[in-house]
């Protein structure tokens, strides 16, 4: 078969200005403010964690239009960095901090770059404001504090719900996306056991599989007599396991992570099928609270191109973590260097900041460890209904006996 | 272990559907389809997204989930039935590879991150067995997805050893140039095995529990435990890949089951793959087998 020249031209336009216009698409900036620009980074894995760069830089956008910070625009590139591909984060970190115009990293996304990066950011001198941080090192390193609160409060927050509802002999099935994370989730049941004295029926902390196939583990905590069900992992994942339950007809309580918490997961097939109740310690101000006003006018703006399928408290997350560069911009008095800001930010002067959409003050600060986001807000789904039910109230760590788990063997 | 080997069943005969399909496929088109799963699987995602985004009947998004598979099917096998229709099974099966990928970057980009796992057209279960102070379930899905390898199984058999159709089918993949001499019309034979392969594989997704994610990745390379099965039959022998499916499964399910082998689940795989292709080359020389 030929292929004509015209076509051939056709295709190679359309091509190049698709191109051109994808290119254009991304770059951030413009508007009144036209100083000096700000430059910050973010390494986000763009097909699991698209949501909190891209809030990010819608907010920096909204904040020069306003005028920016006296002129300056603050100007936020991503940097992509797949899950697996360690290469690119190490390279994307190794940019941003030999660019020496590059203050601080904002909204990064990922399942490891802190476990791969932490120790790079603490020699520059670099702080980063994490948007979405799995990893561990992205709680337990000094440069480094997160909007989200991160899947081993998260999990801890969701086991300890479960025991709060009444499960004397609760089930916990969760896949670990790192090492850092599996040992966190181990220290995570001992803390639990000894703050509640509910001994756990069995735990199954698989590591990642080829297949992404759980059903396994979650027949084998079923085998131990479980009253409840805590799983963790992503939304996917944790579907799938309450596929499993409904093979097995288990219509116990199930627990499940914030990273479920999307309007997505009620409707998921299993989920809709499973005659339990389903809950979620969501990490931050739910959909329908008023906290979100300000977010979810930016959102309505329409300056995030955000997809049906992104996770809310994902986006929620960017957005707090692009406000929280701004307040420590806005505190310092001389230049914006990588130096002033992260001396701002590793200060106590100018925390906690207080912003509705957590459920308590936010402190970067000069701790060791950071976790900031340290508060849950518990929603629900009734079997077969089809959506989250806010419930509430807002649950700190300390009615919940969290500690600090900072130790970790890998990384 | 009683409950998760039996549990094992059910990813086992999908395997073993899998398997057939690649071994049907791999006689008749002399390819190894290693995009088999990927089309089924985004047929699954535009069915879902009519369910979830239209409201439009489950059977009715099954359906045109299906048709959407078939056509993506039959466009990859017109494209190795019009551009490489001499080359050699290794060249035409890098295609399917090439489809693969293509199709898991497509679909991550027009389905998103979190996408909703597949809706099986029934889920529930028929039969509660107990056994040794367990209760083994037996569901819907395992039922018609062994009742459905097995039409496809004695389907093809008879038609490919009972009528002329079938005999026209063999020519094709034995000796297309013969056949094309004497009249068969080789390329619309070889596109119609494609695009009823693509169907196939869409039905047989619409039955699988959703007990496993259908993240792109990992789940259009279930075909990897699909061609291990297909092995098991030296992808000739239909019974011996449905059979292999199956022990594939189960061992799956029981090693699983021991706590000290349980994160090597995954490896039934690749080591009865090893064996297979151990045991097959045993009477080689040296010198041949190299």
């Amino acid at each position: 078969m030929r292929i004509s020249k015209k076509v051939l031209v056709v295709a190679a336009v359309a091509g190049a200005a698709a191109l051109a216009l994808s290119g254009c698409s991304g770059s951030g900036g413009g508007g009144a403010a036209t100083g000096d620009p700000i430059l910050v980074n973010s390494i986000t894995d763009t097909k699991a964690f698209p949501e909190a760069a891209a809030v990010a830089t819608a907010v920096f956008e909204q904040y020069n239009a306003a005028g920016g910070l006296n002129g300056r625009p603050v100007q936020l590139k991503t940097i992509d960095a797949p899950t697996g591909d360690a290469p690119a984060a190490v390279n994307g970190a190794a940019d941003s901090i030999g660019d020496a115009n590059v203050v601080a990293m904002v909204g990064s996304s990922t399942f490891g770059e802190c476990a791969i990066n932490h120790q790079a950011y603490i020699d520059a001198g670099m702080v980063a404001f994490v948007g979405v941080g799995v990893d561990t090192f992205c709680f337990t390193t000094p440069n480094m504090a997160a909007a989200n609160n991160g899947p081993l409060f998260d999990i801890y927050a969701t086991a300890w719900n479960a025991i709060n509802d009444g499960a004397k002999a609760p089930c916990m099935v969760a896949n670990a996306a790192d090492p850092s994370t599996g040992f966190g989730y181990t220290e995570v049941v001992k803390n639990l056991e000894a703050s509640t004295g509910v001994k756990f029926a069995a735990v199954e902390i698989p590591d990642a599989n080829q297949a992404n196939d759980y059903s396994t583990n979650v027949l084998t905590a079923l085998a131990a007599g479980c009253d409840a069900l805590v799983f963790g992992g992503v939304h996917p994942t944790v579907a799938a396991m309450i596929g499993v339950l409904n093979t097995q007809g288990v219509d116990l309580p199930v627990y499940v992570q914030t990273s479920c918490y999307d309007p997505g997961f009620p409707m998921e097939p299993a989920v809709q099928a499973y005659p339990g109740i389903v809950s979620v310690p969501a990490e931050l101000a739910p959909s329908d609270d008023p906290a979100n006003a300000d977010f979810q006018a930016l959102l309505d703006s329409g300056a995030v191109a955000s997809a049906e399928t992104w996770s809310y408290s994902f986006m929620q997350a960017g957005y707090l973590a692009a406000q929280t560069f701004i307040h420590v911009i806005e505190s310092i008095d001389g230049d914006i260097t990588r130096e002033s800001v992260t001396a701002a930010a590793q200060s106590d002067a100018i925390w906690p900041i207080e912003n509705p959409m957590w459920g308590n003050p936010w402190t970067f600060g000069p701790g060791e460890t950071h976790q900031a986001n340290s508060s849950v807000y518990r929603a629900d789904i009734e079997a077969g209904s089809g959506a989250w039910k806010s419930i509430g109230p807002w649950i700190q760590a300390a009615e919940m006996d969290w500690i600090d788990i900072a130790a970790t063997p890998a990384g | 272990m009683l409950v998760t080997t039996f549990a094992g069943l059910t990813p086992g005969v999908f395997y073993g559907i899998i398997g057939i399909l690649l071994t049907l496929m791999s006689q008749l088109t002399r390819t190894v389809n290693f995009s088999q799963m990927a089309v089924g699987m985004f047929g699954g995602y535009v069915g879902m997204t009519m369910i979830q985004k239209l409201k439009v009947d489950m059977w009715l998004a099954a359906f045109v989930g299906l048709i959407i598979a078939a056509a993506l099917s039959g466009i990859i096998g017109w494209i190795i039935a019009t551009w490489l229709p001499n080359a050699q099974i290794a060249t035409r099966s890098a295609v399917t590879v090439a489809a693969l990928l293509l199709i898991v970057s497509v679909s991550s980009v027009l389905f998103g991150a979190n996408h909703s796992n597949f809706k099986p057209l029934l889920q529930t279960n028929v039969a509660e067995i107990p056994v040794a102070g367990v209760k083994l379930f037996v569901s819907q899905n395992l039922v018609v997805l062994l009742l459905f390898a097995l039409v496809i199984i004695i389907g093809s058999s008879l038609l490919l050893k009972r009528t002329m159709f079938g005999v026209r089918l063999r020519a094709i993949s034995d000796r297309q140039a013969a056949a094309e001499l004497i009249g068969v019309n080789v390329k619309v034979l070889n596109v119609g095995v494609w695009v009823v392969s693509g169907a196939l594989i869409s039905i047989a997704i619409s039955f699988m529990p959703n007990t496993i994610s259908n993240d792109y990745i990992s789940f259009s390379l279930l075909v990897i435990a699909g061609s291990a099965a297909a092995l098991v039959g030296s992808f000739k022998n239909l019974w011996l890949a449905l059979l292999g499916g199956v022990i594939i499964g189960v061992l799956q399910g029981f090693v699983a089951s021991l706590p000290a082998f349980a994160a090597y689940k995954e490896w039934v795989t690749f080591i009865l793959i090893l064996v297979f292709l151990l045991w097959n080359q045993r009477k080689e020389v040296w010198d041949v087998a190299r």
